[in-house]
């Protein structure tokens, strides 16, 4: 799958690349909103993992440009005050919680459910 | 000889102008002796008594002098009878034969006493028994029964009564109630003036008002006491003749009478004074206590302490063996300033004012009154909000900190793990690589920790009775427990903890209808508060289906429900459990099928 990672802080975004690249798919890597809508219009991307907290375009505001529909996972260390209920207000399809307790499961879980999201997908065409 | 220079002077009609002269010529430097034609001559200036010699009543009998007369008679005898015009004048001194002219003259020419010796002895011993008598009472009711006594050979006078005039506005009435003294206050003043008053209606309305009965007739004597005047009101049956002989009674006694009552009243207003700053001194809410100058106590309030005398003040009221070193006294400076220091001791803080007393010496401090205003509840306060300001500051900026620590601590776990999966499981590396995550991940349980702590610091916690609790939520849940056997068991134990009493209302109500929801038409749900070692236990106990026991874990995540849809959010035992821990409590669940369900709340047991 084609993964599109958008997060100003470096450890974060670069460890869970190369997690996801250890899995085998093609991960793309933004350091903020506007140049991660930037990669998301220029390739074909199954996959965002969005930051919220960004300096130049907020994650929420990225969201509102989507170039194209896809599997959008938000993600934020401020606990409570976002969770899958507003993630989803928000218009992604859910919420991660940071920090990882461990970034192979969290690949996994993200691996997951986008095959939950392409099920149900299908099932409503 | 002016009119001026002396004191007394002597009017005579002019058939007596030898006798008078021949009696008083050895007198006459002390007397100015004038002749009068008729009642319009004679002016009275400055004098205090006048003499006057007639030879013929009628020359006096409408004499309304203001001032006391002494009559001379050329040869009739002191007749009752023939008193009777004469009495007009409210202050007869006395009828004479002028044949004793100077016997009766000498005491008032030699500055005694105005008040006249009577000629016989008899009345002498008297006078000086009542004298006697008179300056050893201590009171006004004592001066009162004296009085009466006093009058007791007289028969028509019906009573006597004592008008005081007050400190404050008013009078105090002392009369007889049968054998008894009683006082009245009243609002009323007395009366103005030196003079004797006979049967004036304000007299008379005021003592009707007092005694609410009829009154015959009444003779008022002022007495200007020294400090406030003193009316005698004499309630009589006399007639006129002999009303005068009682005037002349009592005008001898009356001297004494002032001069006790000069005493008496200022006793009195002492007394007032005294208690008036002994419930003021007694009713400071503050400690407050009289020092002298080496720091004896002399006088401490009831808030301060009793002691026994002659103890120093750092001793009785701080423990100290010497002076405490920020004591006002210290820093006295001999003016009449009131100084103040700072004195912590005995686990409180005073502000304390020192105010120097002069009593004798205007440049000679005596003693000082100390007034101990307890700081300790402002301070605490203060502190208190300073900390609480602080800490509210770090709760922020810890929170700011952790945050911004989370994200490189997260890439350190994340950049391990990966390090460690490409990595020989058995090589050095590896094992290396797993210490740095635990590490890193022990430091993420740090922040975690502080995050929810800072957290929980910003919500108000008290102190609250779970009883209290109890008593509150189970009126609210009448309806759903209708149907129910509710039991309460608290064995009188007052059981507190440190929580949000709102919340702790919300999770037992939440409980009891969880249990209410589980069961079916009927069934028992028993709360129980406790307190186990420092432990507080709140549980609710149900027979109801129970829980089965592979979704025990599951029954406090958020969204679990086994209700159907509609009935229920799920979100009751997952906020319940939130709530619990949020308060530093443990939430232990207990369920057996067909046993029923036992939810048990522990909580840190605060002091009672």
């Amino acid at each position: 799958m084609n993964i599109l990672i958008i997060d100003d802080e470096d450890l974060v975004r670069k460890s869970l690349g190369r997690a996801f690249k250890a899995k085998g798919h093609v991960v793309y890597l933004a350091e903020g909103g506007i140049s991660g809508l930037k990669l998301w219009r220029d390739n074909s991307v199954d996959i965002v993992l969005l930051d919220i907290l960004m300096p130049d375009l907020s994650g929420p505001k990225v969201l509102e440009n989507k170039p194209s529909d896809c599997f959008v996972l938000l993600m934020s260390a401020f606990k409570g005050e976002y969770d899958s209920i507003s993630a989803i207000q928000l218009g992604a399809n859910g919420f991660i919680a940071k920090p990882f307790e461990d970034i192979f499961q969290i690949v996994e879980k993200i691996e997951r459910s986008y095959y939950e999201y392409l099920e149900n997908k299908e099932s409503r065409n | 000889m002016s009119p001026y220079k002396n004191k007394w002077l002597f009017y005579y009609d002019l058939n007596l102008k030898e006798i008078v002269q021949a009696k008083l010529g050895l007198l006459g430097s002390s007397l100015e002796l004038l002749p009068f034609k008729n009642i319009k001559e004679i002016k009275i200036l400055n004098k205090k008594i006048v003499f006057i010699a007639v030879s013929d009543l009628s020359f006096i009998q409408d004499l309304h002098l203001k001032h006391p007369i002494i009559v001379f008679f050329k040869t009739f005898r002191v007749d009752e009878n023939v008193l009777v015009p004469i009495t007009q004048n409210n202050l007869l001194e006395g009828c004479f034969d002028l044949d004793n002219v100077l016997k009766v003259l000498d005491p008032y020419l030699h500055n005694q006493s105005g008040k006249m010796n009577s000629i016989s002895s008899e009345s002498i011993k008297e006078i000086n028994l009542f004298t006697e008598r008179v300056s050893k009472v201590e009171s006004l009711s004592e001066l009162l029964l004296e009085l009466k006594h006093e009058f007791r050979s007289i028969k028509k006078i019906n009573s006597t009564l004592l008008a005081v005039n007050k400190f404050s506005d008013g009078l105090d009435l002392l009369f007889f109630q049968g054998e008894k003294i009683r006082t009245a206050s009243l609002n009323a003043h007395s009366e103005e003036g030196s003079r004797m008053r006979m049967n004036q209606q304000q007299d008379r309305n005021l003592l009707a008002a007092t005694l609410g009965r009829p009154i015959a007739k009444i003779l008022a004597v002022p007495i200007l006491g020294g400090v406030n005047p003193v009316t005698i009101f004499i309630e009589h049956d006399l007639n006129e003749v002999e009303l005068s002989s009682i005037l002349d009674f009592i005008s001898r006694r009356l001297q004494v009478i002032e001069t006790i009552l000069d005493v008496l009243l200022i006793e009195r207003r002492l007394n007032e004074a005294s208690q008036l700053w002994e419930k003021t001194f007694e009713g400071i809410s503050d400690p407050v206590a009289i020092v002298d100058k080496e720091f004896n106590l002399l006088r401490g309030n009831k808030k301060f302490r009793q002691f026994p005398k002659m103890k120093k003040c750092y001793e009785v009221f701080f423990d100290r063996e010497e002076a405490c070193s920020t004591c006002p006294l210290s820093n006295f400076n001999n003016k009449e300033d009131v100084t103040v220091g700072q004195i912590a001791g005995n686990k409180n803080s005073y502000e304390v004012h020192s105010s120097p007393i002069y009593l004798y010496n205007k440049t000679q401090v005596a003693g000082f009154a100390n007034h101990y205003i307890d700081q300790t509840e402002t301070l605490g306060l203060k502190s208190r909000i300073i900390q609480s300001e602080k800490m509210a500051a770090i709760g922020h900026l810890a929170g700011n900190i952790a945050h911004e620590l989370n994200n490189p601590l997260t890439g350190i776990r994340s950049y391990s793990q990966l390090l460690i999966k490409e990595m020989k499981s058995e090589s050095q590396i590896s094992q290396d690589l797993l210490e740095v995550e635990k590490a890193a991940a022990r430091c993420q349980k740090i922040i975690t920790n502080l995050l929810e702590y800072t957290q929980v610091q910003q919500e108000s916690l008290t102190n609250v009775s779970l009883n209290l609790v109890v008593e509150k939520t189970i009126p609210m849940l009448k309806s759903a427990l209708y149907s129910y056997n509710l039991k309460i068991e608290q064995k009188n134990q007052t059981v507190i903890v440190k929580a949000n009493e709102q919340l702790l209302q919300q999770v037992l109500f939440n409980l009891v209808l969880n249990s209410t929801q589980a069961m079916s038409d009927r069934g028992e749900i028993q709360i129980t508060v406790a307190k186990d070692g420092k432990q507080a236990i709140l549980k609710v106990k149900d027979n109801g289906p129970g829980i089965p026991r592979d979704i025990q874990d599951q029954v406090f995540e958020p969204f679990f429900t086994t209700k159907e849809k509609g009935k229920g959010t799920g979100l009751g035992l997952s906020m319940v459990k939130k709530v619990v821990e949020s308060f530093a409590g443990k939430i232990k669940l207990i369920s057996h099928p067909q046993q029923g369900t036992e939810i048990t709340l522990y909580f840190p047991l605060q002091p009672t």
